[in-house]
């Protein structure tokens, strides 16, 4: 039997699954891992290998719901959760993106509905944090609505316009 | 000579509690101040009593200058630490305190107007022939007049706003046809963030590194310096790994420099503890930048450097005693290292993050200081600077500082939310910054090594493994956490037992 895992929004198959007791067993892309539980905290577990080898993991909760932090020495952090309900829609925020990337208020819009747009120009500009932020078009196209003007507040991931255009490549 | 007994702490957060800190060392009564945004973090229940400035916005609460002296005056403070941001160098603020006759720990509210306004304290300076980068600093402000200056100085060529700080209304422009756009985003956020929207224009000096000196007086002429600190590893214009002693400086450079910062503090009759900050380019020469009239974040590692605690120095010449050390007495000792942990995530353009710090985690690595205003549990809101903490380690040289901090990093996790641990630990891994290759364009120029590194399917089953093994499925629901079983791994476990 297989478990599926979301890790840093990489989606990890274990197979061969087995869980009994204080070990765990299973593979990942055909290489064979076995674990032991030697302790555990509420705040840490501490596992051994098949050579011996112990690892101290941190863990707590994650960024949201059914999400878990895992924290080891020597690796990146890891942000887990399990792939048994439908996959979270990861919402795609940054520079690239015609979404609030957090919550702040539209200090200046600089193009009018209507208007055709170049890739990477500047469309308008968000201030949070008293840092603006400068919210560029993905790609070329035509401005069909703009849903804020200058001075309104808004959340974080929202729409803040509406492009356009063939949208395959943004 | 006047003794302090009740000192008012004028800030929030890691700060606050430094301070304190300090002035518990030397028997002196603290109070604090705090806004319905910051109840239940640590600072507001770590000093001897409290001042509620209610809620509402920072000009209400933490910016609100009268009714914070009002309120100080009336529970007896004898001096008020502003710490650094909020009124720490606003001389109206100064001048409101002196005239309760309660004692600023600060220079004069007029060295804080000169060396405030970049273009004044450049004035100023000019006249002990301090190296200056060229630029315009006049007073015409019309886009036409700023172009022309622009293309006189060269591009590239940095926007500045005179009453600037933290990056905040600072643009880099490239090239002619980008100046105006650039011009009007600088001025709109310096206006919002300074209310004054002057700028001044400077030669962009490509490959430079930060190199700023802290200085201290007291109010009998005695200047001394505590050596450099190198900041040159910045994002978005603000600093998140700072060193001393700098890579860059050799004894006869780093004399030159040292001194340089000595006589501008002697120049404008400083007093307290201040920090020069310069440009240092790829030849040599450096350029005064600008001055802090106050504590600076990364003060710590010149601390740990010197043994020299800086905070209980500010109180000391608040009360009119003489610096008791001589410049020869100031020996550094090892190497410094300080990261700034932020709640941003640094593979999505450093966005600030939010959420609540499960767990901050704790050190006992010798030589580790951790400054901090959070705790377990804590929630990161977006209203204030997303710096979580200051995590430094000293040691004997770089390199084992290094070490020292990358481990000390692995053990405070600030778990819980997405955070730039890795991100530094990277920086810290990273073959250009073992090698001292650092320049204020650094996380520019090495983005593609410190970007995120694949992960490895051993890192994932260590990951699955703990999780599973654990017991606990941990869900976080709307700021609080809870921590239960997870009937799914039970099952799993039920199903192996059948399969044997």
């Amino acid at each position: 039997m297989e478990k599926k895992f979301i890790i840093n929004d990489t989606k990890v198959v274990a197979c061969d699954y087995g869980h009994k007791g204080n070990m765990i067993s299973f593979s990942i892309e055909g290489k064979q891992f076995t674990f032991y539980e030697v302790d555990k905290s509420s705040e840490f577990i501490v596992l051994k290998d098949e050579s011996g080898k112990h690892f101290k993991v941190g863990i707590s909760a994650g960024r949201e719901k059914d999400e878990s932090h895992i924290c080891a020495p020597g690796i990146e952090d890891l942000f887990i959760s399990s792939d048994s309900k439908s996959s979270r829609k990861k919402s795609s925020v940054g520079g690239g993106s015609l979404q609030s990337p957090m919550p702040g208020k539209i200090v200046k819009v600089m193009v009018s509905e209507g208007d055709e747009v170049k890739k990477s120009q500047p469309l308008l500009i968000l201030e949070a944090m008293k840092m603006e932020h400068s919210i560029k078009s993905p790609r070329d196209g035509k401005v069909v609505k703009i849903f804020f003007s200058e001075g309104d507040q808004v959340q974080g991931k929202v729409e803040l316009l509406s492009l356009s255009g063939d949208d395959t490549d943004a | 000579m006047r003794k302090i007994s009740k000192l008012l702490i004028c800030n929030r957060g890691e700060i606050a509690l430094r301070i304190a800190g300090s002035a518990k060392e030397m028997g002196i009564k603290t109070v604090g101040i705090y806004s319905s945004a910051d109840i239940g973090l640590p600072h507001t229940y770590s000093m001897d009593e409290m001042i509620y400035l209610g809620e509402g916005s920072l000009q209400e609460t933490y910016l609100n200058a009268d009714l914070i002296v009002h309120k100080a005056f009336e529970l007896g403070v004898d001096a008020i630490h502003p710490g650094y941001g909020f009124l720490s160098e606003n001389s109206a603020f100064a001048s409101l305190v002196r005239e309760k006759n309660m004692i600023f720990l600060g220079p004069s509210p007029k060295v804080i107007d000169i060396m405030g306004d970049k273009k004044a304290s450049k004035e100023t300076l000019f006249a002990i022939a301090t190296p200056l980068i060229p630029g315009y600093f006049g007073d015409k402000q019309d886009s036409k007049t700023l172009l022309e200056e622009a293309k006189k100085i060269g591009f590239p060529v940095l926007i500045k706003a005179t009453a600037g700080g933290g990056g905040k209304g600072m643009r880099v422009v490239e090239s002619e046809n980008e100046f105006v756009s650039s011009l009007e985003s600088a001025m709109r956020e310096a206006k919002k963030s300074f209310g004054i929207d002057t700028v001044m224009l400077e030669k962009y000096i490509l490959s430079p590194r930060h190199i700023e000196v802290q200085v201290l007086s007291d109010q009998h002429g005695n200047h001394r310096h505590l050596f450099e600190r190198e900041c040159s590893i910045q994002r978005r214009h603000q600093k998140i790994v700072e060193e001393t002693p700098s890579t860059a400086l050799d004894p006869e450079l780093r004399k030159k420099i040292c001194d340089t910062a000595v006589a501008i503090a002697s120049h404008v009759k400083y007093e307290g503890a201040g920090t020069v900050e310069f440009i240092l380019d790829t030849s040599g020469a450096f350029y005064f930048l600008e001055m802090n009239t106050r504590l600076q974040v990364e003060h710590p590692i010149t601390e740990m450097l010197t043994g020299v605690d800086l905070v209980k120095w500010q109180i000391k010449i608040g009360e009119g005693k003489i610096i008791s050390f001589s410049q020869d007495d100031l020996v550094p000792r090892g190497h410094a290292i300080e990261v700034r942990i932020y709640a941003e995530d640094p593979d999505n353009e450093f966005l600030p993050t939010n959420g609540v710090i499960e767990r901050v985690g704790t050190t006992h690595l010798n030589g580790v200081r951790l400054d901090t205003g959070y705790a377990d549990g804590s929630s990161v809101g977006v209203e204030f600077d997303p710096m979580l903490a200051k995590l430094i380690a000293h040691s004997d040289t770089r390199r084992s500082a290094i070490t020292k901090l990358l481990l000390a990093l692995d053990e405070i996790t600030f778990s819980g939310l997405k955070t730039n641990r890795d991100h530094l630990k990277r920086i810290l891994n990273s073959l250009k910054f073992k090698e001292g290759e650092t320049y204020t364009d650094f996380i520019d120029k090495n983005g593609d090594s410190l970007g995120v590194p694949e992960v490895s399917n051993d890192s994932f089953a260590l990951g699955i493994a703990a999780l599973q093994l654990s017991g606990k499925n941990l869900v976080s629901e709307t700021g609080a956490s809870h921590i239960c079983r997870d009937s799914l791994v039970l099952e799993e476990s039920l199903n192996m037992f059948r399969n044997v």
